[in-house]
Order: C-alpha cells, then structure tokens, then sequence
C-alpha cells in the first residue's frame, strides 16, 4: 500500500504523508510533530465546539460519512508509546466502550463516547498519579483509585475527588488497518 | 523554514522522533508529473453557516481555545489533500 508524497515550498524535501518523516532532500530523517486531533462526525464536533470554524472549500467527495465505520474490522486506532507503535482495532468498541492499559510504564485510557461518534487516547494520570479506569454499573466512567466519574468524550472528572481533574489526550490516528501495518510492521495490537 | 506541523487524520502519520518502527522502503512512484500548488491562507467561516450535514465526517482540531473543522468530503483528491493552515498562532498543515 502506498501513500502520498508531501513536499515543502521552502526545500523541496520529500515527506512521508503516513509517517510524517523527511524522506529526501534538505530535512531527510526528520519528523513532523502531530497535533492531537479527531476524526469524528460534524455534529459531534460541533456539540463539544459550538464556536468552531469550518473549512470552506467545494466538496470533492460525497462518501465520507459515519457509514464508513460500519465495517470496523478495517480501522485501528495507532499511536506510539516511547517510540513504539501499537494500534487498538475499532472492533473491539463493539463490545466494550473503554480501555485502560498502561503500556511502558505508560498508563493510557483509550474511550469510545457515549454516542459512539470518536475514540480518544487520554494519558490516564493526573498530577503523576496513575489512574486504572473502568465502567460501573450503570455504565458510568469512573477510576479505581477515587472512585471519581469522568466524562469518556472530554476525559474530564465530573464527580468526586477529583472532580475538574482532566487528563490529556494523546496523539491517537484512525487509520486502515493495513496502512498502519504497513508503515509499522512492529507494530503491536492492544486488545483485551 | 516556517515551523511545520501536522494534524493527523484516518489514514495519516505518525508522531515524531518514533522511529524504532522499521522505516518502509522509500520508492515513490510518480503519479502526477507536477507538484501541486499549495492551498495556504483557506477560506473558512462559523459553524452556523456551513453546508455540511450532521454525519458527514471532518478532522476536528483545537489549540488554544481556537476549534477548526476540516470536512473530509472537502480533502479528498490530490488538489485538495494538503491545507496549509493557522490555528491558535501555529502554522499547521491539514492532511489527508
């Protein structure tokens, strides 16, 4: 599988489109930093940001709507940890609606929201404390430690102890499974 | 060079400095003979007043308090797959 190939105005250098890496020229072997961002449906978006602004270009496609999703097997969410790639299959939120892993000494929660609209990877500490989070029984987000209840959309403590805590998200890719694994054949699969 | 920076998306990047995953082989083919122009400076306007219905789906993207959307529906294409863009003071680039 191939993938696009950016260049700079400014050099010429060639970038990787999938890994963000200097291919050749000028900047060769250097990496763009990602931006924390979400691939998630407009009125999602919208809802979290009502003050948002919006691209405004003709439209050059018609097909990318949530419907995409409907054959998860195809999608992972990457992401590395110390320099390691590990992917989370989008299968796996159609059982369980979180994650919580630490990976590295690394402790990670990866949620889908309530509506099922976005996946975020959060770093599952707050002020150096690691957190182990789980849903209770009314499928409420909450952590081990406190016992606080949390937003899995915003990753922010509504309730308890830390209540106005949030943890930061993290870098997190929706990609085509096999894209991911092609641009990272070590990567590791984080399922549970 | 301007400082440039990525935002990721479905089918897009990686992080930085990551590179203990084995870089893939670097043989492009070419495909379009001649580099695109860059989009830079995109026009873009407020939620209340774009054409895009609730499921269509979009990159959204928030740094210092300033959220941007870019539809996918609007990326899709060589011409289009790159946005140079500004957001929160930071040049960023869009892609897809």
């Amino acid at each position: 599988m191939r993938s696009l190939i950016m260049s700079d105005v400014e050099t010429n250098t060639e970038w990787s489109h999938l890994l963000g890496r200097g291919m050749k020229g000028k900047h060769k072997a250097k990496t763009l930093e990602p931006i924390v961002s979400d691939m998630l449906t407009w009125s999602a978006w919208r809802e979290q940001f009502p003050d948002t602004t919006v691209l405004a270009m003709s439209r050059t496609a018609e097909v990318f709507t949530k419907d995409v999703f409907e054959d998860p097997q195809k999608y992972v969410v990457g992401f590395h940890v110390k320099g390691l790639p590990y992917m989370v299959p989008m299968k796996l939120f159609a059982t369980q609606s979180i994650l919580s892993v630490t990976l590295k000494e690394q402790p990670l929660l990866i949620a889908m929201d309530e509506e099922g609209s976005v996946v975020r990877l959060f770093d599952a500490s707050v002020d150096h404390r690691e957190l182990t989070f789980f849903n209770d029984d009314k499928e409420q987000l909450r952590d081990q430690e406190t016992k606080s209840t949390w937003d899995r959309r915003t990753g922010e403590a509504i309730q308890g102890e830390l209540k106005g805590s949030k943890l930061d998200q993290l870098v997190g890719i929706m990609s085509y499974r096999k894209a991911w694994l092609n641009f990272h054949p070590t990567s590791k699969t984080v399922e549970r | 060079m301007r400082r440039l920076q990525v935002i990721a998306a479905c089918l897009l990047f990686v992080p930085t400095a990551f590179g203990q995953s084995a870089t893939p082989d670097y043989s492009p083919i070419t495909v379009i003979p001649r580099a695109l122009p860059a989009i830079t400076n995109p026009n873009v306007i407020a939620a209340k007043d774009a054409d895009i219905t609730d499921g269509e789906l979009v990159i959204g993207v928030e740094i210092d308090g300033e959220a941007r959307a870019y539809p996918i529906n609007q990326l899709t294409g060589p011409r289009r797959e790159i946005i140079n863009d500004t957001l929160g003071g930071i040049a960023i680039a869009a892609t897809w």
